[in-house]
């Protein structure tokens, strides 16, 4: 299920190559230009930011702005938050989505059309519309700005359900029979037969959860109360929210916020990649 | 039931866990200042813990105001707001109304603070029928910048601001270059600020004080936006569509020759490196007359006797002289404190001076009325940028007018 | 006991007990208080609350802002979802070879769909700033004229769409490009005896073949541009005009801005999911069938 590299013979296409080659050259530098202005811009001093006409290059360089971005809010802090809150919901949405997803693909139980049909539906569901109750819950229940409160509400996720019954339907029907011959019960089934099976698929799952939960803005944002609990994402956005009188710290806090997920992807692409692959898949 | 009791067993335990936690003199406190003004406000706090001897602690959390007023009512809501709240004289109605904010009558005998250093009407800013509901914390006032460089370039004398609207849209006219991208004058959209200044100064109003009926569409108003929109659609001094933070960096660039703000810029434009003065705003025909507004401080419905006491505290360190005019001087505020008024060195600054003495003619726009954030942002913010944009005057106030009525209920 | 554990038709409720119990409560629950809430007269602040019925339904009925929130949302989903789908299959079909620099291209077309839509939208309106943007100064010397982008009424919402579909395409990209190498090649050896050009492979074997995995992005992104809020958010705030106010920043505004009324943002919420729910039942039906065709 993995991106396969094409085989080396086959060449389905003769596009001009040259063209193409120009038209994806045109790509990448569209793609890569922003990234450029904006890592460039976070060096350079104040008045060479803002400035008319404006310059792409500046005369001198400086660490000033991430200086300020770092005196200004606990990043420190704000990083491990992300990563509790991320690595956290997602590692638990990926075992509870296996096992619903495996279930919904592999056994006949009453109510499962019906049921599967409520995931297919929660899945377009915006989360704006229910973020008010949300919110009003997670307080009833006292969960407001703690680590509990931010995972617990996304312990397990629609698409992660819909995208592993995918996977699970795909596999070859005999497995479990055959388990089941040898004596081993379902749960063993699940844990010993078909969870090493799908590694590949709950890691794409995962770095597609992580990618998510690590960006996202308004929901930490909403579910925290103090700055000791604020995300990266969300610190930063209240940081570079209103930029009042600064352009340098705000530019410099984008790229810090963009830094650790561009490393993950540096080290793990072909993960990410195969995640996103794998959520086109068609049972 | 089962539900039930663990719904109150949840409460309980909620409960005891807030009582326990009260036992410790630590106050949070919300505000919005996250511009170069919010760092000195983060330096004084500081200074207020390290030095106040009652053990307590004032923790601060700078949230940018558009989501301070997204996050503050929920958190009241669910009690778990902030004791210590800093926001806009326009901004507090929803609070009141909801009886969100605890009334302070009893903070100058709370405190032994002399009421009689607070000119009547800053405290009257934070007063809804006769009820003190925050304690003043800054004035705000608009100044009008202007960029030296770009008045010898236009030809136009350097040390003479214009000191009234007709003189600065004429000068803005001749300011405004389109080759070099220079614009004369900031109109910015999405802010009331400007207009209401020049609305007032020629003697327009948006709700008259008298009967509080809404008068947008009178003559006078007319005349204003005309002008706005002429200034505009036909001599394009302001670029549209610009927001005031957009208008910021367009000043900070050395690109925009005038602009009405507050005191926050002169820190960017002394990082820029402008060759800028800043003066009083320009007058109308029916003289100077300011919108006023300013920040003070609330404390929160819910907030125990001991808490408030600190908070209370903590308000009357701002309010002594050595740290209010730390924060005219730094800032550029104009000092509301008769001490810090009469200090020699607050009044060697003619600015500072004049700029205090304008709190005795201010005017404050929309005053007490529930509706006033409602007011601007549905129906004021989208008439100025439709107007800005081209459309008819008199027809655009007419209809806002209409929606004004009807929100006050007329 | 054992039988939960031995039965398969009972170990199943046990496999999608904990995702199932957090659905519930975590996103139907809340849904349906949303409804409720949208019957009644409801602030942020919980005070003066009251039973309106239907009255919330029928204001928003002669809202204006209503409809252009949902004229915006349905300009934003006819520009924006052509054109991700057609950039991605272009493009998916542009690095299907195999090669060094297609290989570079395929992660760093990918980086945009790692970032976070709060950063892009930052650099974005920074870079397209009408002052001191780089790309407003270059179209102004280049002659066309002085471009304000985000500030004009008219562009503005190109702009937004310009943003999703740059920070998206990858994404839509990689999911086609698993689909186009998935097909068989034989069919393409046969093709090429035939002597079909590039551009006929095209038609008649890659697209009809990949049917399936279009539909999957239109339906995503259709449903996905029925909720466009973070680049609004960030970028615009729904100005200028109201131009590029779609219905969740419609929604958001109205529950989180002065006067605060969750029960009449809750009520467009709901119309909002109503219409998500039609528009995404008729469209994979209308597809299921489409693919029945196909393959039959």
């Amino acid at each position: 299920m993995m991106v396969q590299p094409m085989p080396r013979h086959v060449k389905p296409f003769k596009l001009k190559h040259v063209g193409s080659t120009l038209v994806l050259m045109a790509l990448l530098a569209l793609v890569l230009y922003p990234f450029l202005w904006m890592v460039i811009s976070s060096l350079k001093a104040e008045p060479d930011i803002v400035t008319y006409p404006p310059q792409f290059f500046a005369p001198g360089y400086t660490l000033v702005q991430y200086q300020r971005v770092f005196s200004a809010i606990p990043l420190w802090m704000y990083l491990r938050n992300t990563a509790i809150f991320a690595f956290g919901t997602t590692l638990f949405s990926v075992l509870f989505d296996s096992m619903a997803g495996y279930a919904f693909a592999r056994i006949r139980f009453k109510g499962r059309k019906a049921l599967f049909n409520l995931v297919l539906i929660t899945m377009m569901i915006p989360f704006q519309i229910t973020m008010i109750p949300l919110f009003i819950q997670i307080f009833k229940m006292g969960l407001l700005n703690t680590f509990a409160g931010l995972i617990l509400p996304r312990m397990t996720s629609a698409f992660g359900i819909f995208m592993m019954r995918s996977y699970f339907v795909s596999l070859p029907r005999d497995l479990e029979e055959a388990a089941r011959i040898d004596g081993l019960n379902e749960i063993g089934i699940f844990f010993r037969i078909m969870l090493p099976l799908c590694k590949a698929a709950m890691l794409a799952l995962g770095i597609f959860l992580l990618m998510g939960n690590w960006n996202d803005l308004i929901y930490p944002l909403m579910l925290t109360t103090t700055t000791e609990m604020r995300t990266l994402p969300s610190g930063l956005a209240m940081f570079v929210g209103e930029r009042v009188t600064q352009y340098g710290p705000s530019i410099a806090g984008s790229v810090i916020s963009l830094l650790p997920l561009l490393i993950l992807y540096f080290f793990a692409q072909r993960y990410f990649i195969a995640g996103i692959a794998m959520t086109g898949m068609k049972d | 039931m089962k539900k039930t009791l663990a719904m109150v067993l949840v409460l309980i335990l909620t409960l005891s866990i807030t009582i326990s936690a009260s036992a410790a003199t630590e106050i949070t406190f919300w505000n919005g200042f996250t511009g170069s003004d919010g760092e000195v406000l983060a330096q004084i706090v500081d200074e207020f813990n390290a030095t106040n001897d009652k053990g307590i602690t004032v923790t601060m959390d700078v949230i940018p105001w558009a989501n301070f007023h997204e996050k503050l009512p929920t958190a009241i809501a669910t009690g778990t707001a902030p004791e210590l709240v800093l926001m806009g004289n326009d901004a507090i109605m929803p609070y009141i109304s909801t009886d969100s904010l605890l009334p302070m009558d009893d903070f100058f005998t709370a405190t032994g603070v002399d009421r009689a250093e607070f000119p009547e009407s800053v405290l009257d800013m934070f007063n809804v029928n006769g009820t003190q509901y925050m304690m003043p914390m800054q004035v705000n006032t608009l100044y009008l910048y202007w960029n030296k460089t770009l008045f010898r370039e236009a030809g136009l004398d350097p040390e003479t601001p214009p000191t009234t609207w007709d003189e600065l849209y004429t000068m803005a006219k001749q300011l405004t270059n389109p080759e070099k991208n220079v614009y004369g004058f900031g109109l910015p959209v999405g802010s009331v600020s400007v207009f209401l200044n020049e609305m007032l100064s020629e003697g327009g109003a948006v709700v008259d004080d008298a009967t509080g009926k809404c008068v947008l569409n009178s003559e006078a108003n007319q005349k204003v936006f005309q002008q706005i929109q002429d200034a505009v659609q036909i001599n394009k001094v302001s670029p549209l569509g610009t927001t005031g933070a957009d208008f910021d960096n367009i000043l900070f660039a050395g690109q925009l020759a005038m602009y009405i703000n507050g005191p926050w810029c002169i820190n960017g434009c002394n990082t820029n490196g402008l060759d800028y003065g800043i003066v009083k705003i320009p007058a109308g025909s029916a003289g100077l007359v300011y919108d006023m507004g300013g920040c003070g401080y609330g404390v929160t419905t819910g907030t125990s006797d001991e808490k408030k006491a600190a908070c209370y505290e903590f308000i009357k360190y701002w309010n002594s002289t050595a740290v209010c005019k730390k924060w005219s001087m730094v800032n550029g505020f104009p000092p509301y404190l008769a001490s810090v008024k009469a200090d020699p060195e607050i009044q060697a600054n003619a600015l500072l001076t004049e700029m205090s003495s304008s709190l005795e003619y201010g005017k404050v726009y929309l005053k007490g009325n529930t509706n006033a954030t409602t007011i601007n942002n549905d129906v004021l913010f989208p008439m100025l940028e439709r107007i800005m944009n081209g459309a008819d005057v008199k027809t655009e106030l007419a209809q806002a007018q209409d929606a004004i009525s009807m929100i006050l209920g007329q | 006991m054992r039988d939960w554990l031995n039965k398969p038709a009972k170990a199943a409720y046990l496999f999608i007990f904990p995702s199932m119990v957090i659905l519930l409560v975590f996103t139907l629950v809340p849904v349906v208080s949303s409804v409720v809430i949208g019957f009644f007269n409801l602030n942020m602040f919980f005070k003066d609350t009251s039973f309106v019925g239907l009255q919330n339904y029928a204001k928003l009925l002669a809202d204006r802002r209503v409809w252009n929130s949902f004229g915006n949302t349905l300009m934003f989903m006819l520009m924006e979802v052509p054109l991700q789908v057609t950039l991605g299959l272009f493009v998916a079909v542009l690095v299907s070879r195999a090669s060094w620099f297609v290989r570079l291209a395929r992660s760093v077309l990918f980086i945009p769909v790692v970032c976070s839509l709060t950063s892009i939208s930052i650099i974005w309106s920074l870079i397209l700033d009408p002052t001191i943007g780089i790309i407003p100064y270059y179209t102004q010397l280049l002659g066309l004229g002085k471009c304000t982008f985000l500030k004009d009424p008219n562009l503005a919402m190109p702009i937004i769409v310009f943003l999703s579909v740059w920070k998206n395409f990858g994404q839509t990209m990689v999911i086609l490009l698993a689909g186009i190498q998935s097909i068989n090649p034989t069919y393409y050896e046969a093709a090429m005896v035939e002597g079909a050009k590039p551009a006929q492979q095209f038609f008649r074997i890659t697209l009809p073949l990949l049917l399936p995995n279009v539909a999957f992005c239109v339906i995503t992104n259709l449903i996905g541009s029925m909720q466009v809020f973070d680049q609004v958010y960030v970028a615009t705030r729904g100005g200028p005009m109201f131009r590029t106010e779609t219905a969740v920043m419609y929604i958001y505004t109205r529950a989180f801005s002065a006067p605060f009324q969750l029960g009449y943002a809750s009520a467009i919420a709901t119309v909002l999911f109503v219409i998500i729910m039609i528009l995404s039942l008729t469209l994979n039906r209308w597809f299921l069938k489409r693919e029945e065709a196909v393959y039959a």
